[in-house]
């Protein structure tokens, strides 16, 4: 779960402000889940929801009328074949604007859907899909950029 | 079938289902904020509150009797009955012990190689428990799509320690598990709003105040029917996370009746008859029967406060509630007609026209309702709200200088919406 945590957070310390946050938030809670599901997809959800709880909403719609950055580069760019690190795209990940992280974590990793992700940050579908969109340019930029590097 | 993205395929095969340790010192700082509430201490708010709403209760109803109008026999809007119309009888006495295991090693474990691939309808985590020693307890749903069976078999070829489960969205969870609340009184609330309509079925008793009047009872009651009743209310409910729930807000409602009522009257008319030269020889003696029937509508609206005190429960994806608690009268206004109580004269009552037959009080003090709630979720925030009840004032709505008690008690069920308030925002960072 701190893994979860640090997707979502711009370094560790925030990561376990989080994680902290969220199990006294399960122990409270405990009596209340049921036997029916995953306990862990349970606790998950307790966390994603607690990080998103720290996150303010006008990053998300600050940054979508904000100037593209730089990384523009084709959507469609192959990625190589080349064996990345879990730790380098954890750390490219927190790099990311504050509002393209959440997206992007809420779609690509939790498997949301943009109605569903734009329900629960209370912006448009819209805002959500450009989030989208502009943070796998500058996760694409730093994927390359990082083999590059390797190579 | 939709393609991921290869970025997103990337992070998700590499990080959905990586794992960390987290540091000791971590689980040292969540033990302490994890102890219950004192259970005392949380009885005497639960008393206070209790105690405050029965001392508004009684304050509003001790304020009622006061305002009853004082009959006055020639207000009537019916000239000719004021004059008929009998004296008015004076009024007659009547948290956890769990421990954590957290891994011995603090560096990043890839917990599924074998799951690099991972399709994008991965969601609400799948995996192993690596910080906690939970196994036992955690039941295993069976995969629903064919991507998940993929992933179970090919997991169980690997000999992988992990079992992929995939709740749906709001199974299995309580409503407050998602929302973060707000700490008051030793509890975690969280808000929502109900709105919600009923057609209602209302009852109504009409008791003499002495015996002599119960053939003008009898006389209203063949009289006057029941048309129809409507209520609709807003209401603010916070819901501890035990189940506890205090709700309050404003519920209008209306009574409706006909009143329709025909009557005959005769009148002999004698016509002198005449010769030619003028001198009255006899009378023409005719009989003119005349037939007069009114039709009106009677309604009675009021204007409620309800302070509810209930508890409520998960079902699966079903929230069940049992609440209860007064309601305090706000308005009552009335409109309409019934047969005066000397029997033969209609008269006209209206809250809005002072000088109308004041038959009823302007407010009605103190009443009672009792509902179970039946909610369930059609998005994440907005619930489908059922929910039958009861609702009656146990003192008569007709004035104290009238000759009938007049109750009502009503049921229905209401028909709404529950809005949780502030999902994600509640406690929003400055």
């Amino acid at each position: 779960m701190l893994v979860v945590c640090m997707r979502y957070s711009r370094h560790q310390m925030e990561a376990e402000d989080i994680l902290q946050d969220a199990f006294i938030k399960v122990f409270e809670h405990l009596e209340q889940f049921q036997s029916k599901g995953s306990l862990e997809g349970w606790i998950r959800r307790i966390v994603v929801n607690t990080a998103l709880k720290t996150f303010d909403r006008k990053s998300v719609t600050q940054e979508q009328i904000g100037i593209d950055p730089a990384w523009d580069t084709p959507d469609t760019a192959p990625i190589g074949d080349m064996q990345l690190h879990a730790e380098d795209l954890l750390r490219i990940i927190q790099t990311l604007p504050e509002g393209y992280r959440v997206v992007f974590n809420l779609y690509a990793i939790e498997g949301y859907s943009h109605q569903e992700i734009a329900e629960m940050l209370g912006i448009q579908e819209s805002t959500s899909r450009s989030q989208l969109v502009k943070a796998r340019k500058y996760l694409q930029t730093q994927v390359q950029a990082l083999q590059k590097v390797a190579v | 079938m939709k393609t991921p993205h290869p970025i997103d395929d990337l992070f998700n095969s590499q990080l959905h289902d990586l794992e960390m340790a987290p540091p000791m010192h971590l689980w040292e700082k969540i033990a302490p904020p994890t102890r219950p509430a004192n259970p005392a201490e949380r009885r005497r708010s639960l008393l206070l509150c209790g105690l405050l709403a029965v001392a508004l209760s009684q304050l509003v109803y001790s304020d009622a009797p006061n305002t009853a109008k004082k009959i006055n026999p020639t207000a009537s809007s019916d000239p000719i009955a004021s004059q008929d119309r009998p004296a008015v009888p004076a009024p007659t006495a009547s948290d956890s012990d769990n421990t954590l295991t957290p891994l011995p090693s603090a560096s990043l474990q890839q917990t599924t190689p074998s799951r690099r691939r991972s399709k994008r309808p991965l969601r609400h985590t799948e995996g192993a428990l690596p910080l906690l020693a939970l196994e036992k307890n955690t039941p295993l749903s069976t995969p629903t799509t064919s991507e998940s069976k993929d992933e179970l078999a090919e997991s169980t070829q690997t000999d992988a320690p992990i079992i992929p489960t995939r709740p749906s969205r709001f199974e299995s969870y309580a409503l407050q598990d998602f929302m973060p609340g707000i700490r008051f009184l030793g509890e975690r609330w969280f808000a929502s709003l109900d709105m919600a309509y009923s057609q209602e079925w209302a009852q109504r008793t009409l008791l003499p105040n002495d015996p002599t009047h119960q053939s003008y009872a009898d006389l209203r009651n063949t009289t006057e029917k029941f048309h129809s009743a409507h209520s609709a209310a807003l209401r603010l409910s916070l819901i501890a996370a035990s189940g506890l729930t205090l709700k309050s807000g404003i519920q209008v409602s209306t009574i409706s009746e006909t009143f329709s009522q025909t009557r005959s009257e005769s009148k002999i008319i004698l016509t002198p008859k005449t010769d030619p030269s003028g001198q009255i020889i006899g009378t023409d003696t005719s009989v003119q029967v005349s037939e007069f029937r009114w039709d009106s509508r009677n309604q009675l609206y009021t204007i409620d406060i309800p302070i509810l005190i209930g508890y409520e429960f998960s079902k699966g994806q079903l929230n069940v509630g049992l609440t209860a608690g007064p309601l305090l009268n706000m308005a009552f206004n009335q409109q309409g007609s019934f047969i005066g109580p000397d029997g033969k004269n209609v008269l006209n009552f209206s809250s809005n026209q002072p000088d109308s037959y004041p038959a009823f009080k302007n407010r009605l003090g103190m009443g009672w309702y009792s509902s179970v709630q039946l909610s369930y979720p059609i998005t994440p925030s907005i619930r489908v709200l059922a929910e039958p009840y009861l609702r009656a004032f146990p003192h008569d709505y007709t004035s104290y200088d009238y000759p009938l008690e007049q109750r009502y008690w009503a049921g229905g069920i209401f028909i709404g919406v529950r809005k949780l308030l502030g999902p994600y925002w509640l406690n929003l960072k400055p």
